[in-house]
């Protein structure tokens, strides 16, 4: 097929406003009467508020109201349930005096400057009863004095398991890989503005949230409102990558809102970011895996061991995300995962980009590396053995994982990078060493099977010929905005600037799932696409009418309704949308909703290369190249930017990014961007990118997902260039300078 | 809060002498508005030095380099003086921070922020510079005056120098060492060596075994290994104990390496 | 505490509280809030701005020290509703994403250009080190600063 927009480099008509300043966040938003909201944090890792002293607070002129766990709803939710029926543990409320973790929330200044509310948050005093505290899941798991939690302090989901692992007569090898706690950085700090009117009972908010349905659900239980009297906005995002996924700002808002009756802004500073929203989940797998005496793997046994910080919100999902995955790369006769998510009085642990993909990709790719290196065999032969065939069915969860080309994303992948060219480099010896690794993965396109999934779509027809779609969309700026808009283009065969996809809003949009697990553009731009082929339905339909012809001989071109055996006939749209409307048919709009029977599997294969300096132990990537089996890139330059950044945050991972905590206290040590360190320009490679595009997947145009898929396998093809470079064999990262020295060292000792 | 925004050296002279309770003195604010973010000053008066001409100011007086102490890190790294007498300085003010806190953090700040990390510092002690100061207490620095060093000739060689930092990553770091050397070229080796180290310490210090170790020679790569390892006890005797010892006692071999590189360069071309 | 300064190539002189920052001065007094406040430490870039035509964060820059200095924000590049070239060359090569580093990133770009028409992959790599961007390894961000100097060094010809 010919395409016109889709596949091209084209964003110009989408990104000015963001290049002019003029793009408003959350943050940008200023509401007459608006009050600024600063949280009041737990200083101590675990213990009960005997008392908050707020009277000098309340002398500070600006100061409107201070609310704490006293004079707000104490209703427990969970801050990752994104539908009121989910049966997830309810252990949060707004505010606590059981305080769990250095950052839980104690109370909030609302003040009419942002300043008054610092200064009178300054000033409160708080006497808090210490308890013991646990701040690892080993501490936890030996027991509580004082419980964290009364009920599921620590949870272990269901044992994910097919064949019989143990019975397996191959030969057994083992690791155990761990990985730290991480924050996610993106560029816009956690903002909402809620605007709550008493008189009609109505509240309005805008959020940079992955799903404004989440966040009117939260708010609904919270304060027992009705949903239709809750508006939510999804406003432009400076980036997600997980992390404003949860429903934790918007329910705070409200409740400053709800007390004042004022509107209430909410922004968090990076170091509340980092304290307390949500952080990546420290994790450690310990993967037992057998071969056979071809040296294929046969299978496998997982035991995870979640930290899932002071509340369990996602984590015990996160698990069985992680556990579900497990057939999903390699072809084996037997697994089983056992996991377990444990509190601890350390900051929440939660969703992050790939939700359990990249940390199960993490564990088994570097079992794999090491299992190749222990044989003696090249890390792509030797999968080559193990992975699963195209159009595979997965054994968990039963269902095809699509075309899933692992061989040839291996094979181009290896190309790509020079793969067998580099290993055929001789050994260096002096200052700086290099190494190349490598690793492949598999991940979701959607919740089908495991969820019910959909898109229920309204695209109208303005009558200038433009178009609005009405679609539960949360770009989180990587784009999906923009795919949706060439998708309508191209069915339409109309210019993607004269597409209007406003985002998220709970007032107008269909019930949705939200922005998760991949499935943006594979279920909802299917749904966009399918609901723009209704509309053009309708397009021919007055087209016929009005020509009085047959439907085999129109099409649609450059937004005209046009005839084959009269290349001078047109119709433009807006003739049609004005004819529509002068006869009584009404408005051009189309619903339309679309059930996902499929989830191809975008398969993907990373080789990088990372030179040490055996000086100082500083890592560089130094090069990285990737194929993503992408299905169809729809905007592919912006395509490889999600490839570039996770490979910033995958190899950040790998060298430097680590949330470090105070061993005594739980507290960050590190909250702050001097501190924490993500790679920068100067510290990355221009990274290859390779696209496969085989056009067979239900996604629209043939796509499959991107976003999270790319930050899956780069973790362990990073940390295998660094092993392969020092001859170690680190499983845990990040690998900082201080442990590569101290790894030189021993070696040299001995 | 009082803000007083003096624009001459006299003016800021009177401002100081006033007593307005806890001053601030206000210059790129790198060290000073980190954190900032609608926080309160803990401060009655803020004293900005950014418009006074004469604390912006590099020339050489008496046979001295003066900087004053508002001149920026980007000022210093390109100015043609501090390039042609004192390299090692305009190296380490070209590796502070990113570049917008070149275009603004001060000399002067970097040196009364006194953190252990100032990238300065180790270059001021290097070249003895003197600093000058005004306050009833000399509570404000008004510039360094560093004494320029002898014009090359044959009899008195030619004077070189050098600096390079570690820190957590190669840019935009804090350092975890720094590196500081100078010395003189005189027939084709190294003469009147002299090193400091930074960042290994409460305060950046002479290290004299480690200067010894190049004396004399061309900076030979084989002078590596006891260079680095005159260092590293240098760093051991500063920072007994310290869990970064292990690592900075080790990892001193970069920056070492860095310094003799620089170094058989000026030798060689 | 009446401050004069050029803001975006028009004298302006309002009455300041000295002792806040120049973001809030940006964000709340003028409402231009393409500067933005990713870290407040001087540490991400989102808040750069040029000041003297010198890229600064302008989180770290106090109201009262900006008397008879000129400062641009991203939005001042904007003439007649018109991108200027740099802007222009961030749209059409795919370097904005979610847009949030975009001002600041545009301005230490802008900063550089003024100072080095012509600058290799590195120097705009070192020069874009203070400016955090996590949806790329910027690479759309690099191409748009070359592409913008070679667009510059045409028009200059």
């Amino acid at each position: 097929m010919d395409l016109k927009y889709v596949g091209k480099d084209d964003s110009v008509f989408n990104t000015q406003d963001k290049a002019s300043g003029g793009a408003l966040y959350a943050c940008d938003l200023h509401l007459p009467r608006m009050l600024h909201m600063k949280l009041i944090l737990s200083p101590v890792p675990h213990g009960r508020v005997m008392e908050m002293d707020v009277s000098r607070a309340q002398t500070v002129p600006g100061v409107v109201k201070i609310l704490d766990w006293r004079n707000t709803p104490q209703v427990k939710y969970n801050r990752g349930r994104v539908r009121a029926s989910e049966d997830v543990p309810d252990q949060e409320t707004l505010f606590t005096d059981h305080v769990r973790f250095v950052g839980d929330r104690i109370g909030a200044v609302l003040a009419e400057t942002k300043e008054a509310a610092e200064l009178a948050a300054s000033f409160i005093t708080l006497e808090i009863e210490e308890y013991p505290s646990y701040l690892t899941p080993q501490q936890t798991l030996a027991g509580t004095q004082v419980p964290i939690h009364e009920t599921d302090e620590i949870i272990r989901p269901d044992v994910i398991a097919f064949g019989d692992y143990e019975a397996d007569p191959g030969e057994e090898l083992s690791q155990l890989t761990g990985s730290s706690r991480t924050t996610h950085v993106a560029m816009e700090n956690h903002c909402a503005v809620a605007d709550y009117h008493a008189g009609s009972g109505e509240m309005e908010v805008w959020t940079g949230t992955q799903s404004v349905f989440g966040a009117r659900s939260a708010i609904a239980t919270i304060f027992g409102m009705d949903m239709h009297k809750i508006r939510v906005h999804k406003t432009p995002m400076g980036g997600s990558f997980g992390c404003k996924q949860e429903m934790i700002l918007e329910p705070l808002a409200a409740a400053g809102s709800v007390a004042t009756g004022r509107p209430v802004k909410l922004w968090l500073n990076r170091a509340e970011v980092m304290a307390c929203t949500v952080l990546r989940h420290p994790v450690g797998t310990f993967v037992r895996g057998k071969f056979n005496a071809d040296r294929k793997l046969t299978g496998v046994h997982l035991d995870i061991l979640l930290d899932a910080g002071a509340y369990q919100t996602v984590s015990p999902d996160y698990c069985l995300s992680m556990a579900k995955k497990i057939n999903w790369t390699y072809d084996m006769d037997s697994a089983s995962v056992n996991s377990v998510s444990v509190c601890t009085n350390t900051p929440v642990s939660g969703s992050y980009r790939g939700w359990g993909g990249p940390e199960l990709c993490f564990a088994m790719e570097n079992f794999v590396n090491m299992a190749a290196k222990s044989y003696g065999e090249d890390p792509v032969a030797f999968r080559k053995k193990s992975i699963l065939p195209p159009w595979s069915v997965t054994k968990v969860g039963d269902f095809n994982l699509g075309s899933l080309p692992l061989a040839e994303v291996m094979d181009r992948g290896a190309k790509l990078f020079g793969w067998e060219e580099k290993k055929a480099r001789p050994k260096q010896d002096g200052r700086y060493l290099r190494g190349i690794g490598m690793a492949i993965s598999t991940h979701t396109s959607g919740y089908f099977p495991r969820r019910p999934d959909w898109g229920t779509i309204v695209i109208k027809m303005e009558e200038d010929g433009s178009v609005s779609v009405n679609c539960n969309i949360h770009d989180h700026g990587c784009g999906s905005v923009l795919a949706f808009q060439k998708i309508v283009g191209e069915v339409l065969s109309l210019d993607p600037a004269r597409v209007a996809v406003p985002e998220g809003d709970t007032l107008y949009n269909a019930i949705d799932n939200g922005c998760y697990t991949s499935r943006s553009v594979f279920v909802l731009g299917r749904s966009v696409m399918e609901t723009a082929e209704v509309l053009k339905g309708q397009l021919l339909d007055y087209a016929q009418e009005i020509w009085s012809c047959g439907r085999d001989i129109l099409y649609c071109e450059d937004e005209a309704v046009r005839r084959t055996d009269d290349p001078s006939a047109a119709l433009r749209y807006t003739d049609i949308a004005y004819y529509a409307a002068d006869h009584g048919k009404g408005a051009l709009f189309a619903a339309h909703t679309y059930w996902p029977e499929s989830n191809p599997g975008p398969a993907s294969a990373d080789f990088a290369e990372v030179e040490v300096d055996t000086y100082t132990g500083h890592c560089r990537l130094t090069d990285f190249a990737c194929v993503h089996d992408i299905g169809k890139a729809i905007n592919p330059e912006v395509c490889r930017s999600q490839i570039g950044s996770a490979v910033q945050s995958g190899a950040g991972m790998v060298f430097c990014e680590e949330v470090r905590l105070d061993p005594k206290t739980g507290a960050i040590l590190n909250d702050s961007l001097e501190r924490y360190h993500v790679m920068r320009a100067a510290e990355l490679p221009d990274v290859k990118v390779e696209f496969l595009e085989d056009g067979t997947a239900d996604g629209p145009f043939g796509a499959k997902s991107i976003g999270e898929a790319a930050l899956v396998p780069v973790m362990p093809a990073v940390l295998a260039a660094l092993n392969d470079a020092l001859g170690s064999s680190f499983s845990s990262v990040p690998v900082t300078p201080e442990k590569v020295l101290a790894f030189l060292e021993k070696e040299a000792g001995r | 809060m009082i803000f007083v925004r003096p624009a001459s050296i006299i003016e800021l002279a009177a401002a100081l002498a006033e007593k307005e309770g806890k001053t601030i003195l206000a210059a790129g604010c790198t060290d000073i508005l980190p954190g900032k973010i609608g926080r309160p000053w803990d401060a009655d008066r803020i004293i900005d030095l950014t418009h006074i001409p004469e604390l912006q100011q590099i020339a050489v007086e008496n046979n001295e380099l003066f900087i004053g102490s508002c001149c920026t890190h980007a000022q210093i790294a390109e100015n043609g003086l501090v390039q042609k007498y004192f390299k090692a300085l305009a190296e380490a003010c070209a590796q502070v921070g990113s570049v917008q806190i070149r275009n603004r953090g001060t000399i002067g700040g970097n040196v009364a922020n006194a953190s252990p990390a100032a990238d300065t510092m180790p270059c001021l002690i290097l070249f003895g510079a003197e600093r000058e100061v005004i306050g009833e207490n000399g509570e404000c620095i008004t510039g360094f005056c560093l004494p320029l060093p002898e014009d090359p000739s044959a009899d008195s060689g030619t004077p070189v120098s050098a600096f390079a930092k570690l820190g957590d990553r190669d840019i935009v770091t804090v350092a975890r060492i720094q590196l500081a050397a100078k010395s003189v070229i005189k027939d084709g080796r190294l003469s009147a060596v002299s090193v400091v180290l930074g960042a290994a310490g409460q305060t950046p210090y002479f290290c004299e075994e480690a200067a010894q170790v190049l004396e004399g020679s061309r900076a030979e790569e084989e002078l590596l290994e006891p260079f680095a390892a005159a260092l590293a006890e240098a760093i051991e005797a500063h920072i007994p104990g310290r869990t970064t010892l292990a690592y900075k006692r080790s990892a001193v071999k970069g920056p070492a390496a860095e310094i003799l590189k620089k170094l058989s360069l000026e030798l060689y071309y | 505490m009446i401050i004069k300064f050029v803001l975006n190539g028009e004298l302006v002189s309002p009455d300041l509280d000295p002792s806040r920052r120049l973001i809030d001065i940006l964000r709340e007094n003028f409402f231009l809030t393409g500067a933005k406040e990713g870290c407040g430490e001087g540490e991400c870039g989102s808040c750069t701005v040029l000041m003297d035509g010198l890229p600064v964060h302008s989180c770290l820059v106090l109201a009262g020290q900006l008397e008879g200095h000129e400062v641009l924000t991203v939005e001042g590049l904007v003439q007649n509703g018109e991108l200027d070239l740099l802007q222009n060359a961030f749209v059409e090569n795919n370097a904005v994403h979610c847009g949030f580093c975009t001002p600041g990133m545009i301005m230490s770009a802008k900063g550089l250009l003024m100072k080095n028409q012509d600058p290799s992959e590195a120097e705009i790599r070192e020069a874009l080190s203070g400016n955090i961007c996590r949806c790329s390894d910027y690479r759309q961000i690099v191409m748009a600063v070359k592409d913008a100097a070679k667009r510059l060094r045409e028009v200059s010809l």
